[in-house]
């Protein structure tokens, strides 16, 4: 399977979007915002900045970034006993 | 004609129906003109709620009028050649413009799909059309299910919240401009714009009724189900509608048979969800909850107290939905149509590009959670038959309330402590689910009790609801027009 250079850069920006992400989540938590570098970065991997460029727009994504981060950190802080399987379960009926 | 027709029951109509004292053109030809006088925006498609002139109620976005006068004069020759097919049999009824109608727009309540025409029917669509039931409307959706839920106004008080994406249907209803109507719910869209407008309605069990041909909003919560004026007719609808689909590997092979013989509720087992009764914002109307609960107590049911663990419910249920709204709009990013989202609307397209960040652990992690919170419930319903809450403790707000809670301020816990709600609970663990009309604010606007039992038990719901229905007359109130300004 031949990669391409674009497909190269995306996979690399996959691969740096989880570390950037729990970034983003921690200053959620510690500053209330996830700052505008985080975001780029984050943008970036996600290789959607287009709509986003207009900075009332930009705006609005890092409110939306910070809420969602915030909500994570709930998330990851909530003890689930080892055994507890996701509620996704592939099963043949 | 008498106004009061446009109110009558199913049963009342299929009665006269297949007396043939009534014929189905005459009675889609009342309800069409009742849409055409009270209802048809001067608009395309609305456009949120800053976007609401006049006193029309918005809740119809295409009228479907040649082909439903057809469907019905069809409707009245098989009724005149033999037995009703069932008793939706020559009744119009409105879908919510996220379900697939051959030939009819389907516009998700989104300009980006205005013109959008699909060549087949959804399989609830398909349904009612083999029950011989008469499309007559697609009803106002908030675009892409979300973002702003009033997009239909609401007929009690017009400057008041309709509180949910399947407000068009529910205003339908309650209105008088359709016999009954068809939701869609992921987190609270049938039962929270049934209490807001006064309609019975009922989110059925995950997987008993067929997605295919509908929207996806959020694949591991969306259900769809009956919006009407009693929960007998939703036991009726749910009848037509309801069944396994290989088109839908979500849906169970569990059609739903309807008894309309009711038992007692002597000895039946009701847990009430106490904190949502004794919140702050239910005070104004915690005395109309508890007369209500007192109805259940005099018909012979036990009704006691719970407490919900501590769980991060709406956060489970934010994630969730998020991420998977977010893969399922993906590409209106890809090919550009995400630019042509209302205004209002735009903070979801932040939404769903920040939901697409996280990486898939974190949304396997929810889903763990919602795995604790499928078991709460089913222990929960091993010691009650039917657990109860308000609908919506408050009532319906303002419309123009803001739709999503603020930020907190840093540094934030990491488990914000939250009211558990009921809702959480029912949408996150597929359980079904029935608001119902059970008294009304100080400022007259309608509340609603919020009834759920175990999965695929809609008949010990629908029959809990027929029995409070039967001794209380909330569920028959109307909204007087001229509408409240």
């Amino acid at each position: 399977m031949e990669t391409s250079r674009r497909n190269f850069a995306a996979l690399l920006g996959a691969l740096a979007a989880a570390p950037l992400w729990d970034q983003a989540v921690a200053e959620a938590q510690t500053q209330g915002t996830v700052t505008a570098d985080t975001l780029r970065a984050l943008l970036d991997a996600q290789g959607g900045a287009g709509i986003f460029a207009d900075p009332a727009r930009f705006a609005e994504l890092q409110s939306a970034v910070t809420r969602s981060a915030i909500i994570v950190a709930a998330l990851r802080a909530f003890d689930v006993p080892a055994d507890v399987p996701p509620a996704v379960m592939f099963s043949r009926s | 004609m008498a106004d009061e027709l446009w109110f009558q029951s199913i049963a009342e109509l299929s009665r006269q129906l297949a007396a043939r004292t009534l014929s189905s053109v005459a009675l889609t030809r009342a309800y069409l003109d009742r849409i055409e006088r009270l209802d048809t925006p001067p608009f395309p498609l609305p456009a949120g709620p800053q976007d609401r002139p006049g006193d029309r109620l918005a809740s119809v976005t295409t009228v479907v009028r040649e082909q439903a006068l057809a469907d019905a004069a069809e409707a009245d020759r098989a009724l005149a050649a033999g037995p009703p097919k069932s008793p939706l049999h020559g009744i119009p009824y409105g879908v919510k413009d996220l379900l697939d109608t051959r030939g009819v727009r389907t516009t998700w309540g989104s300009q980006v799909f205005a013109s959008r025409v699909s060549d087949r029917d959804a399989a609830v669509v398909e349904r009612l059309r083999a029950a011989g039931a008469v499309l007559i409307g697609k009803m106002t959706t908030a675009e892409f299910a979300g973002g702003s839920i009033s997009t239909a106004l609401n007929p009690w008080k017009l400057d008041r919240s309709t509180q949910g994406s399947s407000s068009g249907t529910v205003v339908g209803v309650v209105a008088g401009l359709i016999g009954f109507g068809i939701g869609t719910e992921t987190g609270g869209s049938i039962v929270f714009p049934a209490s807001a407008v006064g309609a019975t309605g009922l989110r059925p069990t995950f997987g008993r009724v067929s997605r295919f041909g509908c929207m996806s909003l959020a694949w591991s919560l969306d259900k769809i189900g009956p919006v009407a004026r009693s929960a007998e007719d939703c036991g009726v609808i749910l009848q037509a509608i309801a069944g396994g689909d290989p088109r839908d590997p979500g849906t169970a092979d569990r059609p739903f048979q309807f008894n309309t013989t009711l038992g007692s509720l002597k000895g039946v087992r009701i847990g009430v969800h106490r904190p949502e009764i004794d919140a702050p914002e239910a005070a104004p109307n915690r005395r109309s909850f508890n007369d209500a609960l007192a109805v259940f107590r005099r018909l012979g049911a036990t009704v006691e107290d719970f407490v919900l663990p501590v769980r991060p419910y709406f956060e489970v249920f934010m994630h969730l939905t998020s991420v998977e709204s977010a893969a399922s709009f993906r590409r209106l990013f890809t090919d550009g149509s995400v630019n042509g989202l209302f205004p209002y609307n735009w903070s979801r397209r932040a939404d769903w590009m920040a939901a697409s960040m996280a990486p898939a652990y974190d949304y396997l992690q929810a889903q763990r959670i919602r795995q604790l919170i499928v078991m709460d419930g089913d222990a929960l319903l091993q010691r009650f038959d039917l657990v109860v809450c308000p609908t919506f403790p408050g009532g319906a707000p303002d419309r123009y309330a803001p739709t999503s809670p603020p930020l907190p301020p840093p540094p934030v816990s990491p488990a914000p402590p939250q009211l558990p709600r009921l809702n959480w609970v029912g949408n996150l663990s597929g359980l079904p689910g029935m608001s119902f009309p059970c008294g009304f604010d100080p400022d007259g606007m309608p509340l609603a009790l919020h009834l759920m039992g175990r999965p695929w038990a809609e008949q010990a719901v629908i029959d809990a609801v027929r029995h409070f229905q039967r001794d209380t007359d909330w569920h028959t109130r109307r909204p007087p027009y001229p509408w409240r300004a």
